[in-house]
């Protein structure tokens, strides 16, 4: 309850000299305990009204989450500002919050990522796939290379019809040392990957490596672009589609998971 | 640390090392403490949210690049 209260709290507003604001009428109706997005009209709104004509849309609470992923997942490192980022370490807590809420029954996940950070997009793939809520993914425009295995993470994913997904090899970036230990890390941590990948997927590792190695299909490097429904004809995706079914597949997958009760966990 | 992209690195880390660097510091902000960089106006920008309330990572106010201003 504590959250919830926390939730309806007013918003803090810049302080103009100029404006003499108006008379908060709307603030005593609102009994406690009542969501204030629903039943009154925020300040914020009733200046739209008069200023610019628009109203906000009535949102009432849902019941699920939209975690968005896009741009380059930053990891460790934090990128020049002309990279737009997803944070891992905001990301992650979010994931704990949605687990741990009485209100959340389920995450959609909206990947469009060039990848990013191998650690820091493993573990938003774990954390995403040891969630005990129903979650549904859904590619749009691209889940390159560290996105696969974010995308695949989900309970259930979706692409996009014209969302592509690149399946290329790692790379070391930095100081590389000539010796064999070098090849050898770097085909553990390629493991990391396919294994992730081929574990919540219907891929099999000789498929998935043999799309991540192809010469030809990409101008600088190997490897292999699917998109929309080749990425499902391989196994990676489960379906093709948009928002509409992903949302709806996500709503199918809380009322199953509450109709079996607590038996799942 | 590996970065796994298709995107050129040379595209990722440009103005890596030309960009003056960042300066943040922690304040308190909707009383939850908060990493940020000074912008405009006494206003700062989120880098990171110090808390561990998992309900605070939701906050649309505090999501990371949000401006805030502290208490």
């Amino acid at each position: 309850m504590a959250r919830n209260d926390m939730e309806n709290e007013p918003e803090i507003y810049p302080y103009e000299p100029e404006d003499p604001g108006e008379p908060d009428q709307d603030e005593e109706p609102c009994e406690p305990g009542r969501a204030r997005r629903v039943t009154g009209k925020s300040k914020e709104s009733i200046e739209g009204i008069k200023e610019l004509g628009t109203t906000d849309v009535v949102v009432p609470k849902s019941n699920i989450h939209c975690l968005t992923i896009v741009g380059q997942i930053e990891g460790h490192l934090v990128l020049p500002p002309q990279n737009k980022t997803t944070k891992y370490e905001h990301v992650i807590p979010q994931l704990v919050a949605l687990e741990e809420s009485n209100e959340i029954e389920g995450t959609l996940i909206i990947l469009n990522t060039v990848g990013g950070d191998v650690e820091a997009g493993l573990a938003i793939a774990e954390m995403i796939t040891t969630m005990s809520k129903p979650s549904v993914s859904l590619v749009l425009g691209g889940g390159h290379s560290i996105g696969v295995p974010v995308a695949v993470a989900a309970s259930y994913s979706f692409i996009a019809e014209t969302a592509s997904m690149t399946i290329h090899p790692i790379r070391l970036n930095g100081l590389v040392i000539g010796v064999p230990q070098t090849y050898e890390y770097l085909d553990k941590m390629q493991d990391r990957v396919v294994r992730f990948i081929t574990r919540h997927s219907r891929i099999d590792d000789a498929t998935l490596r043999e799309l991540m190695f192809r010469t030809g299909d990409l101008a600088r490097d190997i490897g292999s672009v699917l998109i929309g429904k080749e990425a499902v004809d391989k196994g990676l995706i489960n379906q093709v589609g948009g928002v509409g079914e992903a949302v709806a597949k996500l709503k199918a997958m809380i009322e199953e998971k509450k109709n079996k009760g607590d038996s799942l966990h | 640390m590996i970065l796994y992209t298709p995107m050129p690195l040379e595209l990722v880390f440009e103005g890596l090392d030309t960009s003056p660097p960042r300066t943040f510091e922690q304040i308190v902000c909707q009383g939850t403490s908060v990493l940020a960089e000074k912008a405009a106006h006494g206003q700062y920008k989120v880098i990171r949210v110090l808390s561990t309330d998992p309900a605070v990572f939701l906050d649309p106010g505090l999501q990371p690049d949000s401006l805030v201003r502290a208490d």
